[in-house]
């Protein structure tokens, strides 16, 4: 287990005084896609702000990369190779398009032209808009945006907090497809998804959440082939 | 009538580089900072210190500029008092303000905590400097006769100029710039800009470096355009208010359209009515363009 990408080992955390997560271990090994999925209030998206600095935990230890990244504030943490697409609020409305992944590139000290384009190739619709205010863009394009965002650091483990919610099906689809191009250029990523029969189908693996706690783990097609968690946690047969 | 279009643009020109201040405060930190009259009243006594008092004991020559009433060393001195303004901005920052939000003070106590600070820099200033009118100098310059009865005086032009120059140079500085961006993102989001891996803390500094500078500036220019007073930024501030909301809280150009529009407001109805109600007229026009539009003129309406 010494490889893993993401090593979370008996992490408790949550907001003040209110713990959502109690003694949560799972890991995220090198390339892999790994989906969170469970009911609303099981702590998935509590376990990615934790990893992300922006919860710190009450126990337990995260290790990224064999560093020790407990605690770790977000400025750092872009630093080592982890990015973050929030849920909600997840552009800079009044910057451009290009500006916003501009900020994505805050922290590097290089030119980032080079990817800058690759990022318009991963996302061609966002370089015809590259000029417009994130603002006035649709919820897919903004999905984009902020992925693209994302990923001008040129994460090893990119942590999406529920890349579909909200959109049009149509959406829902090509977002989910730009995560399988995502991570064939060799970025791990971490997700919670609502579309929970979706995601898993392209995740190498999943854990099941309930109650701040991991109930199951394991690969995407077993997960959605358990009786067990189909009938509790997928809404019943396929 | 053409005469006060033209004042009005001067004074809308100082009101602008205090709003702008003021709106670029507002939107990162998200409190109304009241004691940015006071910064404006510190950069102009700051500059009568060092154009009367030091430079001139350390014997730099007063350089004559072409028809204005001042030279050189009035340059040099405004450039050291926006420096000195924007280290006296960090320097209360980093003892009041920054505190109060690391205990995650509500707004309201930011703002008042910013009006408990200006009545100390107002009593600072009445205390050294005495509450008489100062003037920069006593030099009269004959102003220039232009077409359609406009009498300007060649100060009233350098503070134009220079007041467009700033403003310019902020855009740019807004628009081109890596930290510029991230000032915008932080004001957008900022805990988004806290996830990018922006550095906070900076953006903050920087928006008390220029609001500060540019608050020095408005005072010193409206000090060569009338006369120093303790009291002179604590009566700007309920312009800069009012620019500030005319354009669209955290707008800057908004606050530089919305200063303009105050000070000509201001100007011309003194045509019609006594100086005593300038104020009354531009809170009049602030309440007229709310009605019509409630964000203000470039404000955002999420």
């Amino acid at each position: 287990m010494t490889t893993a990408l993401l090593d979370v080992r008996h992490v408790s955390s949550g907001y003040g005084e209110m713990v959502i997560l109690h003694d949560v271990s799972m890991h995220v090994e090198p390339g892999e896609i790994v989906t969170l999925i469970g009911p609303n209030g099981a702590g998935k998206s509590t376990l990615l702000k934790t990893i992300f600095g922006l919860l710190t935990p009450t126990a337990g230890h995260i290790r990224f990369q064999d560093t020790d990244i407990t605690g770790m504030k977000p400025p750092l943490l872009v630093r080592q190779g982890i990015s973050y697409v929030p849920q909600v609020d997840n552009v800079f409305p009044s910057l451009t398009v290009q500006e916003n992944l501009e900020m994505g590139a805050f922290v590097r000290e290089d030119a980032y032209t080079d990817r800058l384009e690759e990022i318009f190739t991963l996302f061609p619709a966002l370089r015809l808009k590259r000029k417009q205010r994130a603002g006035a863009l649709s919820g897919g394009e903004r999905q984009m945006v902020a992925m693209g965002r994302a990923l001008m650091l040129d994460p090893t483990l990119l942590l999406l907090d529920e890349p579909s919610a909200g959109l049009a099906p149509r959406m829902v689809g090509l977002v989910l497809e730009k995560i399988i191009e995502i991570n064939r250029t060799g970025v791990a990523l971490l997700m919670v998804e609502q579309n929970a029969r979706q995601a898993l189908k392209l995740s190498h693996r999943g854990y099941v959440m309930a109650s701040g706690q991991v109930r199951f783990e394991g690969q995407g097609q077993h997960l959605l082939e358990d009786e067990e968690v189909g009938r509790l946690y997928l809404g019943g047969r396929r | 009538m053409t005469e006060l279009l033209v004042y009005g643009i001067v004074l809308g020109s100082i009101i602008a580089l205090g709003a702008i201040g003021l709106t670029l405060l507002y939107g990162i930190l998200r409190f109304a900072h009241f004691a940015h009259g006071d910064l404006m009243t510190f950069g102009a006594y700051v500059v009568l210190f060092l154009h009367s008092e030091l430079l001139p004991w350390l014997g730099i020559p007063e350089l004559r500029l072409g028809a204005l009433s001042f030279g050189g060393r009035m340059l040099g001195a405004l450039v050291i008092s926006m420096a000195v303004t924007a280290g006296l901005a960090l320097l209360i920052d980093r003892l009041l303000y920054e505190p109060l939000r690391t205990r995650k003070s509500s707004p309201v106590i930011l703002a008042i905590a910013s009006l408990g600070m200006a009545f100390i820099l107002r009593s600072l200033i009445y205390i050294v400097w005495g509450p008489q009118f100062l003037f920069y100098t006593q030099e009269l310059r004959p102003a220039w006769e232009l077409p359609l009865e406009v009498r300007l005086r060649p100060d009233q032009l350098f503070i134009l100029v220079l007041a467009l120059v700033l403003v310019a140079l902020l855009y740019l500085f807004l628009q081109h710039t890596t930290l510029g961006k991230a000032m915008r993102a932080t004001a957008d989001n900022p805990q988004l800009a806290w996830v990018c891996g922006i550095d906070t803390r900076r953006v903050t500094a920087w928006t008390w470096v220029l609001g500060a500078a540019l608050a020095a500036a408005a005072g010193v220019l409206y000090g060569i355009d009338a006369q120093l007073r303790p009291d002179m930024g604590w009566s700007f501030l309920l312009p800069l208010f009012a620019a500030v909301i005319l354009g669209g809280i955290g707008s800057p150009v908004g606050a530089l359209v919305g200063g303009i529009i105050l000070g000509v407001v201001q100007q011309v109805s003194t045509a019609f009515l006594l100086p005593t109600y300038k104020p009354a007229v531009a809170f009049v026009v602030l309440i007229i363009l709310l009605l019509v539009r409630p964000h203000g003129l470039f404000g955002r309406t999420t």
